[in-house]
């Protein structure tokens, strides 16, 4: 059973996070000439990089003060919770995220 | 963080200089830090999230947890390919929460999980629904796995180092994540 045919990641694409580190330009020059290379003509990653663009403009592309006040968001959570017991970033259970 | 090398000033710092003057000083990580780091990773954050997600709202609000979550243990998180796999490892744990979470609620209401689904998009749903089927069934590396394989499409190699276990690991769990996935789909357990 491939992933693909479960409606996820096609056989020879470059992952998600590869998608994602060539969009915030984190690749180096060759990594990321192979995987623009994959992805220009390819339906599925061309649709996560799209994606992503689409991401940029809802999250900064109508309000010029996003940035700032998504930072200042971020930084009040981290000063309401300095003194709670740490949180894994790995964990999966009992923490305070509930929707 | 430091930006002192840096003669340009970035969106981010002038939106940040320009708005907002914090107190906030217990770390390297000061507005103008969050703000690049926001700038630069939340657009792929989010986009990770609402895949696995179907929601903007539900995303949104796990792409925060996810940085305040890596900030507080890691206040001098700098830029770099590092911080945005550490953000993406944590975005995908803390929206995995969020389905099992909608999981159990969608058993206890069935009818809110009815409606639900009709309003679902179709883009990404095969993706949540083959997710939720596992999550019910392994443990919460079992679940990473799932997503880091058959979402996201990640190596064993790139799993294992992601998750610090070893790759012979990875392919025993998938081995048994595929045999499981295999046995669901023949009961007809994606056709709802």
């Amino acid at each position: 059973m491939s992933a693909e045919a479960l409606g996820g990641h096609g056989r020879g694409c470059p992952s998600g996070l590869d998608l994602a580190l060539l969009a915030a330009g984190e690749l180096d020059e060759a990594r990321s000439s192979a995987i623009g290379a994959h992805a220009a003509p390819c339906r599925r990653c061309a649709e996560r990089l799209r994606e992503i663009d689409e991401a940029r403009a809802e999250l900064f592309g109508k309000d010029p003060g996003a940035i700032a006040a998504a930072a200042r968001f971020i930084s009040a959570e981290l000063d309401e919770r300095a003194d709670d017991p740490p949180i894994d970033p790995d964990a999966h259970f009992g923490d305070r995220f509930d929707h | 963080m430091s930006n002192a090398d840096d003669n340009s000033l970035s969106v981010a710092q002038a939106a940040v200089a320009g708005a907002w003057s914090a107190p906030h000083a217990r770390g390297p990580v000061d507005a103008a830090g969050i703000a690049q780091l926001y700038e630069k990773y939340a657009p792929a954050i989010y986009a990770h999230c609402r895949r696995l997600l179907g929601s903007s709202a539900a995303a949104r609000d796990a792409m925060q947890e996810a940085f305040v979550r890596v900030l507080l243990r890691n206040r001098d998180l700098a830029p770099g390919d590092e911080a945005l796999r550490y953000l993406y490892r944590t975005a995908t744990n803390v929206s995995i929460n969020v389905l099992r979470q909608r999981a159990v609620r969608d058993r206890a209401m069935p009818e809110i999980a009815a409606r639900a689904s009709k309003t679902e998009t179709a883009e990404g749903h095969a993706d949540r629904q083959f997710v939720r089927m596992l999550l019910d069934r392994v443990d919460a590396t079992g679940g990473s796995i799932a997503v880091m394989h058959f979402v996201d499409g990640m190596t064993q190699v790139e799993i294992a180092a992601t998750l610090g276990i070893t790759r012979r690991t990875v392919f025993n769990r998938l081995k048994q994540l595929e045999r499981l996935a295999k046995a669901l789909l023949e009961e007809g357990g994606t056709s709802t």
